[in-house]
């Protein structure tokens, strides 16, 4: 397989799910889809802002780096993501919706009312469920990600 | 454990989102090259992580 570290998250999607003759055609495509309804159906400041916080988090460096296109975050909010509670870049939509994404990543079990309804405010009833959803797709795809770099590197 | 309601009744996620995470769900569940004994414990221990209830 050689190292996935080096590349992008959607050549890592590739290269380990191939093109369907492994038999894992429909899970990449599928991948794929929901990835792109995610950023769809989501603000794409706060989910670009979330995704770079959750690569942060779980030290995925090739996600750290990327960008998404048309996100409309500057790069320097980006570098100043962990200062998010404190910086006057971040607003009150930036910040509710990266409280619950820390909170998600780390145990989101635990997650408070107080947290959800914080971007209940911000983003309504549909728009909250909406976000979670996409969050779980964000971060399970790094996370997969992360799992491959690791199993598959020497492979 | 029983929780609060955090959002309101008949709150709707994006319908293509929706569908496309239930498509990802399906994909995975189709894949046959892990046994169904190990399938099974990692479902429940992902549910477990989720405080999923259902």
């Amino acid at each position: 397989m050689g190292s996935l570290r080096q590349l992008t998250t959607v050549e890592v999607v590739d290269r380990v799910l191939g093109d369907g003759t492994a038999g894992f055609g429909d899970v990449r495509d599928e991948m794929i889809a929901a990835h792109d309804a995610a950023w769809a159906a989501t603000p794409p400041r706060v989910l670009e802002l979330c995704r770079v916080r959750i690569a942060m988090m779980l030290g995925c460096d090739a996600e750290i780096a990327a960008r998404t296109p048309d996100s409309g975050v500057e790069d320097a909010v980006l570098t100043a993501l962990a200062a998010w509670p404190n910086d006057a870049r971040f607003d009150a939509t930036d910040r509710a919706c990266l409280a619950l994404t820390e909170h998600f990543v780390m145990d989101v079990a635990s997650l408070g009312d107080g947290t959800v309804a914080a971007v209940r405010e911000q983003l309504g009833e549909d728009g909250t469920q909406t976000f979670v959803t996409a969050l779980l797709i964000v971060e399970q795809r790094i996370r997969l990600r992360l799992a491959w770099d690791t199993l598959l590197e020497e492979n | 454990m029983e929780r609060a309601r955090r959002v309101a009744a008949g709150t709707t996620t994006d319908p293509i989102l929706r569908g496309a995470l239930n498509a990802i769900a399906a994909s995975t569940v189709r894949l046959a090259t892990v046994d169904p004994v190990t399938t099974e414990v990692v479902r429940i221990r992902c549910a477990q992580h989720h405080d999923c209830g259902t």
